[in-house]
C-alpha cells in the first residue's frame, strides 16, 4: 500500500478523538447539571445516617469537584477502563456491562440492516427502472411511509399479529429460557452455529425476526430512495446505453448497472450508522432486547454517571470507527477518489 | 449472491426447526416429566448486589431469603417467629442481651461447617463494610460474640423489643466464607445456608438456583428454578402467555392481572405489606396550615383510587399501619372519602374561596412507582379540583432528582411508597413521625409527644402495651395529617394452571421451596 | 372555484406533475392538523383530561375513537395533542434555525480557525444517533414541552449548520459576492442580504424534511415520558400508555396516537420530497 493510505486511515483514525471528546464533554456538563446523584436513586427513601451517604458518594468519587472528576473519567477512558456502575448495582465495571449488552445490539443492527439492504436495494432497483412510473411512485411513496413509521408503534402491531393473534413467533427477548447456549461472540445466532446447537439456532433466529423486521422495514425506507436515486443516475450513463444498443438481456443490464452503483449506496447507508444505532434504541425498547439502547435507559434513571458516559463514549467511538471503515473502503475501491 | 443462499438457508432452519419442535411436544410423557423438575419464575424486578451486607431492595432481598437463612424465621405465609438456625434462645437484661443457641452439624451449601464463628463474622462484615443497610445492624448491636461454637450472644445499644423481627433480614444471615471481608462482594454467588444454592447468575438476565444439598430444614419440592429477568411487565406478560415461564411474579400490572385471570391463567392473590401515602410539607405554606393538609386529606377518594387507577387490585388505607397488623386503626376514616363538603368547609376556614382558591404543586416520579403514577397523580388532582377551590399543577421528576428533592424539603405534596425493612408497626411510624429518624423525607414533621411515646415503644417487651402507644401516635397523625396514607397494595402472582404452591408471606417473600408443578 | 384557487400557486411552483401530488397530500394532512390544533376547543367534542367511568370503550358514535383507562375520549385527546406536537417540534426546528443558520453563514464565509472548530463540534453531535442524545438531555432537564425542544433543538442544529455552511461556502467564491464586496458592502451584508435569500429553497427542504425527522424524534421522548407531565394529551405518552392495554384487545388507545404521528411526519416528509425534487429537477 502506498504511503497516501496509511497516512490517510491515520489521519481519519485520529478524527474519531475529537468527535469522542466533545460528546462526553456535552454528556458530562448536562448530567451533572440538576439535582440528584446516583447514590440518592439507589438509596432513595432509605432511612441512611449522614455519615454513611459521605462514605457512599466518597466510594463512588463524587465529593470530589467537577473538574477533577471530568478528567478522573477522561484519564480512565484512555486506559480502556470505562468506570465502575454508581447505582444499583454498585462498583460493577462498566465495561462488563457493555461487553455483555453490545453483541446484542450488535446482532439486532447486523440483521436490520441486511434485511433494510435487501428491501431497500429491490425497491430502489425497480423504482429506478420504472422510472417515472406509477411503480417508481409507489416505490417512493413506499419510502416515505417506511420511514416515518413510528418504531415503537409498528413494532407493537406486528408483535400483535405475529405473536398474540396468530402466535407463530415470539415477542421479546433474544432467546428461548429453555434452552442453553454457550455463549462465545455473543452473537447468539453464530454462536449457535459454532456450537452445533440446533434448538438455539431455531430459538435465537425465530427471536430475531420480528424486532429486525421493524427496524429493517423502516430503514429501508430510507435507503429506497438512496438506491434510486443512484441507480438512474448509473443507467443514465454512457455504458449502459451501449450495453442497451447491442441488445444485452435487460436483466443483466440491471446487474451491472448494479454493480456499479453499489460503492456509493453502501457508503451513503454506511453513513446512516447514526440513525440505524437511534432506531435501534426504540426496536430495543419495544422488543425487550437486552442490548446497549436498553442499557443506557436504565441507567439514566439512576443517573448513574459512569455507565451513561460510558455507554455514550463507546457509541460515539464505535460510529466514528464505522464511518471510518466506510470512508476506507470508498477510498479503497473508488479510483476517483484521491488521497 | 451469498447473502440470498444464507438467508434462504437460516429460514429453511427454521421451518424445520419449527416442524421438530411441534414434534417434541406430542412426545412421551417421560419427556416432559423431566422437564418439570425446573420451574421458570419472570420477573421485572433487579438483583443489585447479591451481598447481604449493601442489598436493599425487595427482589434481591427475595434471592438472599432463598439462599440463606439467618437466626430465626417467619413461618411460611405468617408473622409468627420460628427457629431455623438457632434452635432456641434467650433474653435478658431489659431486652438488651440477646443469646442465641444454633443447631449442631450445620453446613453451608457447599458442605463448609457453619458455627457460631461464621455468624459473628458475617455480622461483623456488614458493620465494617458500612454497606446501604448497615444500619439495621448498627443501630441497634453494640457487639456480636461467638461464646462457643454454638452460642452467640449479642449486646445490644438499647433496649430493643422486636429485635426477633431485625434477626429475619438478611445482613444478618450468615454468608459462605467464601465472601470478601473487606469489599462488597455484589456478584459473589456461594450464597449462604438455605434451601438454594446459585449456580448461574447473568445479570439482568437469569439466575438459576438448584436445591442445596446441606440445607437443615424441608427439602424443596422442585430441584431447579430459574428467574428470568424482563424488562416491563408487558413482555413478561407476553412470555407467560406464550409459555416461556411457568410463574410470573413481580410485577404485573392490574391491567395484566385482569386479563390473565379471564384466560386459563391461576392468580393468587396476597395481602402486600407495602404502602401509598401523600406527603405534606408541613413546614412551608401553603401546607404548613394543618387545616389546609385535613381538607386536602378529605377530598381523597380512595376508592376511586383503588377502582380507576389500580382496577381493584389495591386496598384503602387509613393509617400508616397496615391492614392486617396488629395495633392498626383506621383513623384517616373520619374524614371520609370524597368528602367535598368537609374539604370545603375546612378550606374556607383556612381562608379559601372559589375566587381565591388553594393553589398547590403536587409531586410524583414518573418510572419508579410504575407506569400507574401519573394517573394516581390525575386522579388526587381530578379529587382535589372538585371542591372548586382548589388549583393544582402536576410536577414530576426522575427518581434521583425526586429523592433528592424530598430531602431538601423542596415539595409541596408528593407521592411515595414504603417497603417495609422489619414487619412490626415501628418501621411503619418511626421513620416517618420521629423527628429524629424522618429527616430523609423531608415532611419536617417534628412533635415531642410523638417521639416520646416512639421511644418507649421501642423499648417495652409487652405487645399490648406497644400496641396501645401506636394507637395513640396514629390518632396524633390524624390530627396532624403531615402524611395521608392512601392505598396499600395486594400482591399477584399468575401462573400456569399446573403449578401450585405459591407461598408468599407478609413480608412479601416467595418461598421457592413450596413450589412444584404437574404434568 | 375554491380548488383551483388553491391550485394556482401550487401549479406556480410545480409547473410540471411531478411532486405536485405528494406536495398537495403533504400540505392537506399538515393543514388539517394545523386546524385542529388551532381549533381543538371547538372541534374536540369532550375535555380531553377528564377522567369518567366510561372506560375503555370501543369506537363508537358516541366516542369515534373511542375512550382510554381513565375514561378519557381517545379522538378529544388526539385533537389537543396536536397542539403539543406542533408546539414542540415548532420550537424546536426555530430554535435549531436560528442558533443553527447564523452560525452555518459565519463559519462557511469567514472560515479559518473558528470554523474549523464549530464544524468539528458540529459533526461530532450530527454523527451521533440524535435519538440518545436527546434522551439524555431531555431528561437531565425533566418532563417538560420546552425541555424537550431544547433537547430536539439541539440535536438538529447540526442539520442546519452544515447545509448552511455548505452552501455558503460554495456560495461566497461567485461573482455576485465579488461584485457586493467591489460596491462596498460589510461582510454582515453580504451574507444576510446576498448569500441568505439563494439559500432559502434549500432550507425550505431541509425544514421539511428535518420537521419529519424531529416529529419521530418527539414521539420517541414522549414514548419514553419526557416530554409531557400528564394529564397534557401527548401522543407519544398515549401510545405508550395504551401499548399495556393493546394485548389485551383495547387497540384503540395505541393505535390511534400512533398513526397519526406517522401521518404527521409522512406529511412533512412528502412536502420535503416534493420540494426537493423540485429543486433538483430544476
Amino acid at each position: 500500500m502506498s504511503r497516501g493510505i496509511v497516512q490517510y486511515i491515520i489521519l481519519r483514525a485520529l478524527m474519531i478523538i475529537p468527535t469522542v471528546l466533545v460528546l462526553y464533554t456535552i454528556v458530562f456538563l448536562f448530567m451533572r447539571v440538576l439535582p440528584g446523584n446516583p447514590i440518592l436513586a439507589v438509596v432513595g427513601t432509605k432511612n441512611i445516617p449522614p455519615e454513611q451517604m459521605k462514605h457512599l458518594m466518597h466510594i463512588a468519587g463524587l465529593d470530589k469537584p467537577l473538574y477533577v472528576q471530568y478528567f478522573d473519567y477522561l484519564w480512565q477512558l484512555l486506559h480502556g477502563n470505562f468506570g465502575v456502575t454508581l447505582a444499583f448495582p454498585m462498583g460493577v465495571p462498566v465495561s462488563d456491562y457493555l461487553k455483555l449488552r453490545f453483541p446484542a445490539t450488535l446482532e439486532l443492527t447486523i440483521w436490520s440492516f441486511t434485511i433494510s439492504i435487501i428491501i431497500g436495494l429491490i425497491t430502489g432497483t425497480i423504482g429506478a427502472i420504472k422510472k417515472g412510473t406509477i411503480v417508481d411512485t409507489s416505490m417512493r411513496l413506499y419510502s416515505i411511509i417506511a420511514y416515518t413509521l413510528f418504531i415503537p408503534w409498528f413494532g407493537m402491531i406486528l408483535q400483535y399479529i405475529f405473536g398474540v393473534w396468530l402466535h407463530v413467533l415470539p415477542t421479546s427477548g433474544r432467546i428461548s429460557p429453555n434452552v442453553n447456549l454457550h455463549t462465545i461472540t455473543g452473537l447468539y445466532v453464530l454462536d449457535s452455529i459454532i456450537t452445533e446447537n440446533w434448538p438455539a439456532l431455531v430459538s435465537s433466529v425465530k427471536h430475531l425476526i420480528l424486532p429486525s423486521l421493524t427496524l429493517g422495514i423502516v430503514l429501508s425506507g430510507a435507503y429506497t430512495r438512496i438506491v434510486r436515486n443512484n441507480m438512474v443516475e448509473v443507467l443514465n450513463q454512457d455504458f449502459i446505453r451501449a450495453y442497451k444498443a447491442r441488445g444485452v438481456k435487460d436483466w443483466k443490464i440491471t446487474w451491472y448497472a448494479l454493480k456499479n452503483a453499489f460503492i456509493p449506496i453502501i457508503t451513503l447507508m454506511g453513513l446512516q450508522f447514526a440513525i440505524l444505532l437511534g432506531g435501534a434504541i426504540l426496536t430495543e425498547t419495544t422488543f425487550n432486547w437486552p442490548g446497549m439502547g436498553t442499557f443506557i435507559i436504565d441507567r439514566i434513571e439512576y443517573r448513574d454517571y459512569n455507565a451513561i458516559q460510558g455507554t455514550v463514549v463507546f457509541f460515539a467511538f464505535f460510529v466514528g470507527l464505522i464511518s471510518l471503515i466506510v470512508d476506507l473502503i470508498y477510498a479503497l475501491l473508488d479510483p476517483r477518489v484521491k488521497y | 449472491m451469498k447473502k440470498w443462499v444464507l438467508l434462504i438457508l437460516l429460514l429453511a432452519a427454521v421451518f424445520v426447526g419449527c416442524a421438530q419442535n411441534n414434534k417434541v411436544q406430542n412426545k412421551t410423557p417421560v419427556e416432559n416429566l423431566q422437564k418439570s423438575n425446573a420451574i421458570v419464575i419472570g420477573v421485572t424486578d433487579k438483583v443489585t448486589d447479591l451481598d447481604p451486607a449493601n442489598a436493599y431492595d425487595a427482589f434481591t432481598w427475595e434471592i438472599l431469603e432463598n439462599t440463606m437463612v439467618g437466626l430465626v424465621k417467619y413461618k411460611p405465609g405468617t408473622l409468627k417467629i420460628e427457629p431455623a438456625l438457632a434452635e432456641s434462645w434467650e433474653v435478658k437484661n431489659n431486652s438488651t442481651v440477646w443469646i442465641f443457641h444454633l443447631r449442631k452439624g450445620l453446613k453451608f451449601s457447599d458442605g463448609t461447617p457453619l458455627t457460631a464463628k461464621n455468624v459473628v463474622w458475617s455480622i461483623e462484615r456488614v458493620m465494617r463494610l458500612k454497606g446501604d443497610p448497615s444500619w439495621l445492624v448498627t443501630d441497634f448491636v453494640k457487639k456480636v460474640v461467638a461464646e462457643n461454637n454454638t452460642t452467640v450472644v449479642f449486646y445490644l445499644k438499647h433496649p430493643t423489643s422486636y429485635f426477633l423481627a431485625l434477626l429475619t433480614t438478611p445482613p444478618y444471615y450468615p454468608v459462605n466464607p467464601k465472601y470478601n471481608p473487606n469489599k462488597i462482594d455484589s456478584d459473589q454467588t456461594a450464597g449462604g445456608a438455605g434451601p438454594y444454592k446459585i449456580i448461574k447468575f447473568i445479570r439482568g438476565q437469569e439466575i438459576v438456583l438448584e436445591a442445596n444439598p446441606y440445607y437443615f430444614g424441608m427439602k424443596p419440592k422442585t430441584k431447579k428454578i430459574i428467574i428470568k429477568f424482563y424488562r416491563d411487565a408487558t413482555t413478561m406478560r407476553l412470555a407467560l402467555q406464550n409459555g416461556e415461564i411457568d410463574v410470573a411474579w413481580r410485577t404485573l400490572r392490574p391491567s395484566d392481572v385482569l386479563s390473565l385471570e379471564k384466560s386459563n391463567f391461576n392468580v393468587v392473590k396476597v395481602p402486600g405489606t407495602y404502602i401509598r401515602y401523600l406527603c405534606f410539607n408541613v413546614v412551608k405554606k401553603p401546607t404548613s396550615n394543618v387545616l389546609v393538609r385535613k381538607a386536602l386529606a378529605a377530598a381523597i377518594n380512595r376508592k376511586e383510587i383503588a377502582e380507576m387507577v389500580y382496577r381493584g387490585t389495591v386496598e384503602p388505607l387509613y393509617s400508616l399501619i397496615p391492614n392486617g397488623m396488629w395495633s392498626h386503626l383506621d383513623v384517616f376514616k373520619k374524614y371520609g372519602d370524597g368528602n367535598v363538603k368537609l374539604a370545603q368547609e375546612l378550606l374556607e376556614k383556612a381562608g379559601y374561596s372559589k375566587n381565591n382558591p388553594l393553589h398547590i404543586q403536587l409531586w410524583y416520579t414518573p418510572t419508579h412507582y410504575g407506569d400507574t403514577e401519573a394517573d394516581l397523580a390525575q386522579m388526587i388532582k381530578t379529587q382535589w379540583e372538585r371542591t372548586g377551590m382548589v388549583k393544582v399543577t402536576l410536577k414530576s421528576a426522575e427518581w434521583g432528582t425526586y429523592v433528592d428533592y424530598a430531602r431538601k424539603g423542596q415539595m409541596q405534596a408528593y407521592l411515595l411508597g414504603w417497603y417495609p425493612d422489619y414487619l412490626d408497626p415501628d418501621d411503619y411510624t418511626t421513620p416517618f413521625l420521629s423527628s429524629t429518624a424522618n429527616s430523609w423525607v423531608g415532611t419536617g414533621f417534628a412533635n415531642k409527644t410523638v417521639d416520646t411515646l416512639l421511644k418507649k415503644a421501642q423499648e417495652i417487651p409487652n405487645q399490648n402495651e406497644r400496641a396501645k402507644i401506636y394507637e395513640e401516635v396514629q390518632k396524633i397523625l390524624a390530627d396532624q395529617v403531615p402524611y395521608v396514607p392512601l392505598v396499600q397494595g395486594n400482591l399477584f402472582i399468575v401462573t400456569k394452571p399446573n403449578v401450585h404452591g405459591v407461598v408468599v408471606g407478609p413480608d412479601m417473600v416467595m418461598e421457592y421451596s413450596y413450589l412444584y408443578k404437574v404434568s | 372555484m375554491l380548488s383551483s384557487f388553491l391550485l394556482k400557486p401550487i401549479n406556480a411552483i410545480f409547473g410540471n406533475k411531478k411532486g405536485r401530488g405528494y406536495f398537495i397530500a403533504g400540505l392537506v394532512i399538515v393543514s388539517i392538523v394545523v386546524l385542529m390544533a388551532i381549533f381543538a376547543p371547538f372541534i374536540a367534542p369532550y375535555n380531553p383530561t377528564a377522567i369518567t367511568m366510561d372506560t375503555f370503550s370501543p369506537p363508537c358514535w358516541k366516542h369515534i375513537m373511542g375512550t382510554n383507562r381513565l375514561g378519557q375520549d381517545v379522538f378529544s385527546r388526539i385533537v389537543w395533542g396536536s397542539r403539543i406536537i406542533l408546539y414542540v417540534v415548532l420550537l424546536a426546528s426555530s430554535l435549531s434555525m436560528v442558533i443553527g443558520i447564523p452560525s452555518g453563514l459565519i463559519s462557511g464565509y469567514y472560515g479559518g480557525k473558528l470554523d474549523r472548530i464549530l464544524s468539528m463540534v458540529m459533526d461530532s453531535i450530527y454523527a451521533f444517533p440524535a435519538l440518545i442524545l436527546a434522551i439524555v438531555i431531555a431528561v437531565v432537564l425533566g418532563p417538560s414541552p420546552i425541555n424537550a425542544a431544547v433537547a430536539i433543538a439541539f440535536v438538529y442544529v447540526p442539520t442546519y449548520f452544515r447545509m448552511v455552511r455548505g452552501q455558503t461556502l460554495s456560495l461566497k467564491s461567485q461573482l455576485f459576492v465579488e461584485a457586493a464586496k467591489a460596491i462596498g458592502a460589510r461582510n454582515r451584508e453580504i451574507m444576510f442580504k446576498y448569500i441568505l435569500p439563494n439559500l432559502i429553497p434549500t432550507i425550505l427542504v431541509v425544514f421539511s424534511l428535518s420537521v419529519a425527522d424531529a416529529i419521530l424524534t418527539e414521539a420517541g421522548l414522549s414514548f419514553l415520558g419526557l416530554s409531557v407531565t400528564p394529564p397534557t394529551p401527548d401522543w407519544g405518552y398515549d401510545l405508550r400508555v395504551g401499548q399495556a392495554f393493546f394485548l389485551d384487545g383495547y387497540w384503540w388507545l395505541a393505535f390511534f396516537p400512533g398513526l397519526m404521528i406517522m401521518l404527521l411526519a409522512m406529511a412533512f416528509a412528502l412536502i420535503g420530497e416534493a420540494l426537493n425534487e423540485r429543486m433538483t429537477s430544476r
